[in-house]
């Protein structure tokens, strides 16, 4: 299925399924038994075989995504 | 053995998540963390829902404004907002605004934001001036609230005879770890009393008086600004909103605390949540807790027999080495990597420790259905006080992203906020009185709701 995913993947801790922003407001979700989805950024379906998808983890991949942890991040 | 409605009394003994618990990793860690700190003080209060109401009808807002606000300490801004003798600021909350001044180099007085001729706010934006001059007739007063001119005074001669009217009433400040807090209430307790010797204690090792703000988003949210700050009393809601930080957050494992006016939620790191179907290796947790995705790698060193709680600890001493000083050695591991949520009543959340974040929640104005929600970071610095980071003001459709300052933070807030609005919008359409809280887990929103119902019931602030 097009199109390629733009960042690599994470993987759902419950259902194994891999979450991985595929351009702007796309994330594609490939499934534990290899079907896919392509969703938006709230989890509204757009294509695939793929239907069930957790709309929280799309929110996460498909923000932008900024770079300095909060965790890491240098005090200056 | 099944339970009954009889069973249900605060005797039933308090179960805990599954798994090791905050204070087994404290164990664990090299540098520990003082026992003071460790104190458990649960809260157990019975088992009944909460009025849906609360949330959304206009007279439960008015029960607040009259009830609440008016007699609460509650924070209007930092020390550091009011650098100079002059620097005021405009603090609002729901139909009122304050005016917040420092009006001598170790004083700070706050006003009702009126002038007392005809009305008109005095100030609608910050700023520093050395009288308050009312934009409508020219009508001054000195920053002490002394009634300084009166223009066409000949035509006053009432304000002669009855000059102690023209004073600026005068509303009580407190300050705290470098936030300055107003209560309206004149008879209300002081600050001090009001956060409780536990909490003064806690935060005196985190000298957030010294620190300064590195960061500050505000946004405009569709919901009660209860729905805003409930979301950040429980971390019971990471298994569904942050599914991704589920392998390395122990939040049903979290340590609740209630001390008076003030609560607590502690939740460790790298403690994988026990409701995950697989155990996740250390690296794999440290991958997540970094936001490392497939094909990446890690951003520090990690090696055979390294932890999660090892690595970011001794990343996060580093970290603040150059400004906290060697100070950090003398700090435990959990004091750089655990989340310490400490929840101010009502709308206030100073985090302990090294977090740097700090959250408040307002009603927007006098609307009930939407609120105010800022976030801050305050950081330790080195040599001058850096001047407190601009509000970045985000309206209902921006995204915490926008905001870049709050690093990765605005990442996760993004997930919190989706539930929010459709929270307001659900509860409108449940066929339920109120809202059900999990014992435990949840127990910091109940206490909330239990210190307001204590407020409401004790009927409008006498002035
Ligand atoms: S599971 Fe908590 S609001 Fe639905
Ligand atoms: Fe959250």
């Amino acid at each position: 299925m097009s199109p390629e995913p733009s960042s690599g993947g994470i993987k759902h801790g419950f259902s194994g399924a891999v979450y991985a922003k595929c351009g702007e407001n796309r994330v594609k979700v490939v499934g534990r038994d290899g079907t896919t989805g392509i969703f938006d950024g709230i989890g509204q379906w757009i294509e695939g075989e793929l239907y069930d998808v957790d709309p929280q983890m799309c929110v996460w991949v498909s923000a932008e995504r900024i770079a300095t942890s909060h965790r890491l991040s240098k005090q200056d | 053995m099944a339970l009954t409605p009889d069973d249900l009394t605060d005797d039933l003994p308090l179960q805990r998540s599954p798994g090791p618990t905050w204070q087994d990793k404290l164990d664990e860690d090299v540098n520990k963390i003082p026992e003071y700190l460790r104190t458990e003080s649960p809260y157990l209060n019975g088992f009944e829902d909460i009025p849906k109401d609360r949330y959304l009808s206009r007279e439960f807002h008015e029960l607040e404004k009259e009830r609440l606000w008016s007699r609460v300490w509650q924070f209007a801004c930092r020390e550091e907002h009011l650098p100079e003798v002059g620097s005021y600021i405009v603090y609002d909350i729901a139909d009122q605004s304050y005016l917040v001044a420092r009006v001598a180099e170790d004083e700070i007085k706050a006003y009702p934001n009126a002038c007392l001729h005809r009305g008109r706010m005095l100030k609608t934006y910050d700023g520093r001036c050395s009288e308050f001059r009312c934009p409508f007739h020219g009508f001054a007063w000195t920053l002490d609230g002394d009634i300084k001119h009166i223009p066409a005074e000949w035509d006053f001669p009432h304000l002669e005879v009855r000059s102690e009217e023209m004073m600026l009433p005068e509303v009580r400040v407190g300050t705290w770890a470098g936030f300055v807090f107003i209560n309206p209430d004149p008879n209300a307790e002081p600050l001090e009393d009001f956060l409780g010797p536990e909490v003064i204690k806690h935060f005196e090792r985190w000298n957030l008086q010294d620190r300064y703000v590195a960061a500050h988003a505000s946004k405009i949210i569709r919901c009660n600004w209860k729905i805003a700050n409930e979301s950040f009393c429980e971390g019971f809601h990471v298994n569904a909103t942050h599914p991704q930080g589920m392998s390395y957050t122990g939040d049903p494992q979290s340590q609740i605390d209630v001390y008076g006016n003030v609560a607590r939620q502690l939740s460790p790191k790298g403690i994988p949540c026990p409701l995950l179907p697989y155990t996740p290796t250390e690296e794999e947790m440290l991958r997540d807790a970094l936001d490392v995705r497939e094909g990446e790698d890690l951003p520090v060193p990690f090696e055979e027999g390294d932890t999660l709680r090892g690595v970011l600890s001794a990343a996060g001493r580093e970290r603040f080495r150059p400004t906290f000083g060697d100070g950090v050695d003398q700090m435990g591991d959990s004091e750089f990597l655990d989340a310490w949520v400490y929840v101010v009543h009502p709308n206030f959340q100073p985090w302990g420790a090294f977090n740097r974040i700090v959250y408040r929640f307002r009603p927007n104005g006098d609307d009930h259905e939407t609120c105010i929600f800022e976030m801050m970071y305050v950081a330790p610095f080195s040599g001058d006080r850096p001047p407190p980071a601009e509000v970045v003001h985000l309206g209902v459709d921006d995204p915490w992203t926008d905001a870049t300052g709050l690093e990765k933070l605005a990442m996760v807030a993004e997930q919190d906020t989706f539930n929010m609005e459709q929270v307001q919008r659900g509860l409108k359409n449940l066929r339920r009185e109120g809202v059900t809280l999990s014992r435990y887990q949840e127990s910091t929103i109940r206490w909330k709701h239990d210190l307001l119902t204590d407020y409401i019931n004790r009927g409008p602030v006498q002035l």
